[in-house]
Order: C-alpha cells, then sequence, then structure tokens
C-alpha cells in the first residue's frame, strides 16, 4: 500500500481548513443534498464529502456509511487532492498503491473509487465529494462531468456563497 | 486554407427546474459535453419572462402547476419561439396519466420520469437538436 503523499501547500492547506471551521460540525443540507444527488446520478451505495485533516479523514457529509472518519494513512481522498483533476480507481484490488489498503480488503471493501478535490476560496485542496463502490467500475462522460459539476457546488458551499437559487 | 468545419451551434435552451442541483447539474453537464446552453427558470412566471425575451430551440420543463397552460400558450404563438419548439416535461415518479397525456397533446413533447440519469436528459436533447429546424439555430438533419 502506498500512503499518499503531503501536499507541498500542507501547512497552508491545513490552515485553510481550519479557518472554515468545518471540521467535525453536524452535517448540513447544503452538503447532504450534492452527496445524494452524486450517489443516484452515478448508481453508487457510497458517497462523501471527506475533509483532509493532518491525520485524519473526517466526513463532512456521507450516504450510505456510518463511518464518521479514518485514519489518513489509509484515505484514497488524501491521494486525489494531490491534483486538481478527477482521481480514478477503477479498481482498487488491481491497483498497487490500494490493493492492501484497509479499506478495500475490510468490511468496507472499496473497489471503486472517483474522487474531485474541493478547495477553499484560495485554492488549497481541503478534501474531496468522493463516490464509492463495492464492485470496479469505469464512469462514462456525463458521468464525469456530473462529478466535475458537483464538485463546483461544494466548492460554493464551502466558500459559503449564497445558493444562486 | 482552413478546410476545418465550423462547430454547430450549441442548442439554446429554457430550463425550467426549481430544485437547485438538479437544475445546475443540468446546465453545466451540457454546457461542458458543448450539448447545449441553457437559460435558468425556478417558476412559472420566470419561465414566462424568459420566454418572452427570446427564442429558444427547445425547452426543458418540471411539470408543475401552471406550466401546462404556458406551454399553451407558446403553442399559440404567444412567444417569440416558434410554436412547435420542442418540450421535454421532466415529471415526478408518481405517474399521472392524465396530466401526462394532456401535456402529450400539445405536441412535439416527450416526458420524462424523475429521478433520471443527466445522460438520458442529455440524449432526448440531442434527438431534439437533430430534429430542430427553426430559429435559425440548427440545421435538420
Amino acid at each position: 500500500m502506498s500512503a499518499a503523499p503531503v501536499p507541498p501547500d500542507e501547512e497552508t492547506r491545513l490552515q485553510a481548513l481550519r479557518d472554515l471551521q468545518l471540521l467535525d460540525t453536524p452535517p448540513e443540507e447544503r452538503f447532504d443534498r450534492v452527496v445524494r444527488f452524486a450517489a443516484e446520478q452515478l448508481d453508487v451505495p457510497i458517497a462523501l464529502v471527506s475533509l483532509l485533516d493532518s491525520d485524519r479523514q473526517w466526513f463532512k457529509s456521507k450516504v450510505g456509511t456510518e463511518v464518521l472518519e479514518t485514519e489518513r494513512s489509509i484515505s484514497f481522498c488524501a491521494h486525489a487532492i494531490m491534483e486538481h483533476e478527477l482521481f480514478v480507481v477503477e479498481d482498487a484490488r488491481l491497483d498497487p498503491r490500494f490493493a492492501d489498503n484497509p479499506l478495500v480488503t475490510g468490511e468496507l471493501g472499496v473497489r471503486f473509487y472517483a474522487g474531485a478535490p474541493v478547495s477553499a476560496k484560495g485554492g488549497e485542496r481541503i478534501g474531496t465529494l468522493c463516490v464509492i463502490d463495492r464492485i470496479p467500475r469505469k464512469l462514462g462522460v456525463v458521468e464525469l462531468a456530473v462529478l466535475d459539476s458537483l464538485r463546483t457546488l461544494v466548492n460554493e458551499a464551502i466558500s459559503g456563497d449564497p445558493d444562486k437559487e | 486554407m482552413n478546410t476545418r468545419a465550423p462547430a454547430p451551434p450549441q442548442l439554446q435552451l429554457l430550463l425550467v427546474e426549481p430544485q437547485f442541483v438538479l437544475r445546475r447539474t443540468i446546465v453545466a453537464v451540457a454546457h461542458d459535453l458543448h450539448i447545449a446552453r441553457f437559460q435558468e427558470a425556478t417558476s412559472v412566471d420566470s419561465a414566462a419572462r424568459r420566454l418572452a425575451e427570446r427564442p429558444f430551440d427547445g425547452i426543458v420543463i418540471d411539470m408543475f402547476d401552471g406550466i401546462f397552460e404556458l406551454m399553451s400558450r407558446l403553442r399559440e404563438g404567444a412567444f417569440p419561439s416558434r410554436p412547435d419548439t420542442a418540450i421535454i416535461a421532466m415529471t415526478a415518479i408518481t405517474t399521472d396519466e392524465q396530466r401526462d397525456a394532456r401535456f402529450l397533446s400539445l405536441g412535439h413533447s416527450s416526458v420524462l420520469r424523475k429521478p433520471f440519469k443527466i445522460a438520458e436528459l442529455l440524449q432526448m436533447i440531442q434527438r431534439m437538436g437533430a430534429s430542430a429546424t427553426g430559429n435559425g439555430c440548427i440545421a435538420a438533419s
């Protein structure tokens, strides 16, 4: 298993995350509605808004799991935040970075992961909107576009932009 | 000499959908995939205002109260859009065959049940575009 590298802007990134005061807060509909929609559109059992703290990933919003947080060392999202682009693992069992990851080999049984990094206003990648399945998957063009679009809505929720409803 | 064919103009559509996440996602994905550009409305009143402003190649609309009357006015030529402008109506999963039939009687219309996959709506929009002949925007296939 490969532990995710630490982003070069880690200190700034962590400060931006803490400034948002989102960690360990109650669920909020502005995030939950996006996560529900992601799960429905992409036909996945699990969808999350995950925030990457110094040594853990904590789930601000979740569908399909009661897990509240995991160690950062086993987090797929920690890999995802290294780049701006969508991070997709079609079959974690075949990926040497994740094949022996407890999230894959254990009860959660992660096989497929797709994460869209989400950012604070300054651009610091603080976590992801991600979808997870227990079977290998390959997302189509439209599904990738949907995930990317939903990432924008999460970014707007993070920045506190008023809903343009 | 530039032999590359110009990109076909995008469909200009009106989307009337009150649900924020669904509306924003449809607009963004259709734009990112170069399928259509949407003007948005969230109510019958705002839809009427949009329709009065400019013509559209098609309309994607949530089937809520008052929308049938608005679409009837469209068919009667009350707006800049062609009277036969294609309409896709999005309806909740609870079926109302009488309402659906009433809507389909408007002609050039189709019904899409919620919840639906965005890809399905985009396919319907692309079929809409393939047959659109009016508003000077899309050539007939």
